[in-house]
């Protein structure tokens, strides 16, 4: 059962993260502090750390530096009050593997958290993905479900990748926009929707389960099971 | 344009009015030199030669004789010549003869002839009938004369000269400080409040304004971070509690059952509170826009390609609402701006365009080069904007009468003019009628010239 430190000053907050974590089976500590988080999280054990930027007294950056230094390599995502490019770009920077900016959907946090603890880096460097009767080829760009080979733009083709390296796992439109196309601003419902019911269209067959699915209020996932 | 600023400056002037009432002095002292001495001098040459006349004339007429033959006189410049009642020569060796000028003891100028200087002599007729011509070489007292004109004129050009090169000296240091001040203007009006006008401690003039216009600075600093701090701050206020209001939703949704009325309750309340954190979020983001600094994140962006990948990327929503998107899209072309920005900023006038826009319209997407920069053009022939709505729709939060039917929070507009702002690209939105047109001309206005205190 993965681990997880919920690094975070505002109990209630505090509160429905671990609750939302717990739910999904997760295990969860919390750090209500800036040193207690470091002593934690350095202690090894965790599979995934949220950590606040802002908690009192300390900044979030800074502890997330302090434990790559310390050559802590559990993924963090960070999640932070302030909303700018440049404050994106810092937290990355910082040592933090995701970014999440308040205010947002729990259904969102658990997506990015998942997403953070099934990354490995083997996986990154497949050429080639498999997932039930789907076989995507990223050198020669051919796809092929149950056999047959489909026709996708490259858009499609890297909006399928992502759900492939990602299969199983809930995708939120947000983290669908950042990872297919570079961007990180909310891109409204509907853009994403569509892209996504066209890579499904072209997915489906005579004969074929669906294997796209909607995460009601939430975001999309790749799975055999609905 | 340097030289001309130069003669703008304060310094410049009054330098230039001092020196130029220097040399006007100068030259009147000079030519009232000039005239005082050639009168003297021709004054002087006239008496020499009355005398010798006078004193020949009191004389007999064989000793004048004599004299003329002998050349008698002290002057080694002076000549005589006696003629006889009728002009006829009788003895010396004068250039001039009577029939060059009346016989009246007057003196007169002539000019050089017969290989001879010029002169001025005067002829009399003497007590017994005889006509004395008495003449004096007068190129010596040309010479003069032509040294003094000499000396004015150069004098002249010379103290001319000097005066606009000091002018034109004293005035730089004062146009150095008043270009420093111009740039600190520039910069501070272009939002970096940390900047103030240079002051050199000399308490002139330039330096009180500069004082002046530093307090006023400081001032607006001072409001602009209360302004922001209260701002950040009720933001900061607001975020966690929506964010706990949101989880508790989630958590309440999770806690009945499905089929429950409540339940479809508490989904309403979850998606209004997500349309409450979207609002908010976009109201922040157009505020962190504003309160940027405005130079970080730009750098050469693709036009070209951040307007292709649009293209790509709203195709399909286009498709789906039965709406046609046609693009031109002129290749190559990148300017200064920040490209994340400049994408969000058009993906908000598409996704606008195509809201806006019924099934079977038109939405154009287009880059060209204009003599102005890189335009970007969204351009849609759906309903359109009322004339009189036209200068309100980059307001937050405004939304048309017309649009009240659409989703949507009335801040993609206000999101568009705040990158716009950021970037100082001029922004145009207009009647396309049908429809609507938005262009970003990607280009800086030209900068004002410098030392031209009003803008276009």
């Amino acid at each position: 059962m993965p681990r997880i430190l919920t690094i975070e000053d505002d109990a209630d907050t505090a509160a429905e993260i671990v609750r939302a974590l717990t739910d999904r089976g997760f295990e969860v500590d919390r750090a209500s502090d800036g040193v207690e988080g470091l002593r934690l999280a350095s202690s090894g054990g965790y599979d995934a750390i949220t950590l606040d930027r802002m908690l009192q007294g300390v900044d979030g950056l800074a502890l997330a530096s302090a434990l790559k230094d310390r050559g802590v390599m559990t993924p963090i995502l960070l999640i932070s009050a302030l909303n700018d490019v440049d404050e994106r770009i810092k937290g990355l920077r910082a040592g933090g593997d995701d970014y999440l900016t308040k205010p947002f959907a729990l259904g969102e946090m658990l997506a990015r958290v998942e997403v953070l603890l099934r990354r490995s880096a083997a996986d990154a460097e497949k050429l080639l993905l498999r997932y039930a009767d789907v076989e995507l080829d990223l050198v020669s760009h051919v796809v092929r479900r149950a056999g047959r080979e489909l026709r996708l733009f490259p858009k499609e083709l890297k909006l399928l990748e992502m759900f492939m390296r990602h299969s199983e796992q809930v995708l939120t439109r947000t983290m669908i926009f950042e990872g297919v196309w570079g961007y990180t601003f909310d891109p409204g419902t509907n853009l994403i929707d569509v892209h996504v019911r066209t890579l499904r269209k072209k997915l489906e067959g005579p004969g074929l389960v669906d294997l796209i699915h909607t995460a009601r209020g939430v975001g999309y996932t790749l799975s055999v099971q609905p | 344009m340097f030289n001309r600023n130069v003669a703008r400056t304060t310094t410049f002037r009054l330098t230039g009015a001092l020196g130029g009432a220097f040399a006007l002095g100068v030259l009147l002292l000079l030519g009232s030199v000039y005239l005082e001495t050639t009168q003297y001098l021709s004054n002087r040459v006239d008496s020499i030669l009355q005398v010798e006349m006078q004193q020949l004339s009191a004389s007999t007429p064989d000793k004048v004789l004599r004299i003329v033959r002998e050349k008698a006189v002290h002057d080694p410049i002076l000549g005589l010549g006696l003629f006889d009642p009728a002009g006829g020569y009788i003895a010396g060796e004068t250039i001039l003869t009577p029939a060059d000028m009346p016989v009246d003891g007057l003196p007169r100028n002539f000019a050089a002839r017969r290989g001879a200087p010029p002169h001025r002599a005067l002829a009399s007729r003497l007590p017994w009938g005889q006509i004395l011509v008495v003449q004096r070489d007068a190129s010596q007292f040309l010479e003069i004369r032509h040294i003094i004109i000499g000396a004015v004129v150069w004098s002249g050009v010379v103290i001319l000269i000097m005066g606009a090169l000091l002018a034109f000296v004293l005035s730089l240091p004062s146009l150095r400080r008043v270009q420093a001040m111009q740039a600190a203007s520039d910069a501070i009006g272009a939002g970096d409040l940390g900047v103030r006008l240079p002051v050199n401690g000399s308490g002139d003039e330039l330096d009180e304004l500069a004082q002046m216009v530093n307090r006023m600075v400081d001032e607006v600093e001072r409001l602009m971070t209360q302004a922001r701090t209260v701002g950040e701050s009720v933001a900061h206020e607001l975020r966690t509690p929506l964010t706990r209001l949101r989880a508790t939703l989630d958590h309440a949704a999770q806690s009945v059952d499905p089929e429950d009325e409540t339940a479809a309750l508490l989904e309403k309340c979850v998606v209004e509170t997500d349309g409450v954190m979207a609002r908010f979020q976009a109201l922040l983001r157009i505020a962190a826009l504003e309160a940027r600094s405005r130079e970080s994140g730009i750098g050469a962006a693709s036009l070209s390609d951040i307007m292709e990948q649009l293209a790509e990327l709203y195709e399909p929503l286009a498709a789906e609402r039965e709406i046609v998107l046609s693009k031109a899209i002129a290749p190559g072309v990148a300017v200064r701006a920040d490209g994340e920005l400049m994408f969000e900023a058009v993906s908000n006038l598409i996704d606008n365009a195509l809201k806006f826009t019924p099934a079977g319209g038109d939405v154009f997407l287009g880059l060209s080069m204009t003599g102005d920069g890189a335009q970007v053009e969204v351009r849609d022939n759906g309903q359109g904007i009322a004339a009189a709505e036209l200068p309100l729709v980059t307001r937050r939060l405004f939304r048309s009468q017309a649009a009240v039917k659409v989703p949507g929070f009335g801040l993609g507009l206000s999101l568009v003019a705040a990158v716009a702002a950021l970037h100082r690209f001029p922004l145009f939105i207009e009647d396309a009628g049908p429809g609507v047109r938005v262009r970003i001309v990607c280009a800086r206005p030209a900068p004002a010239t410098p030392l031209r205190p009003s803008r276009p």
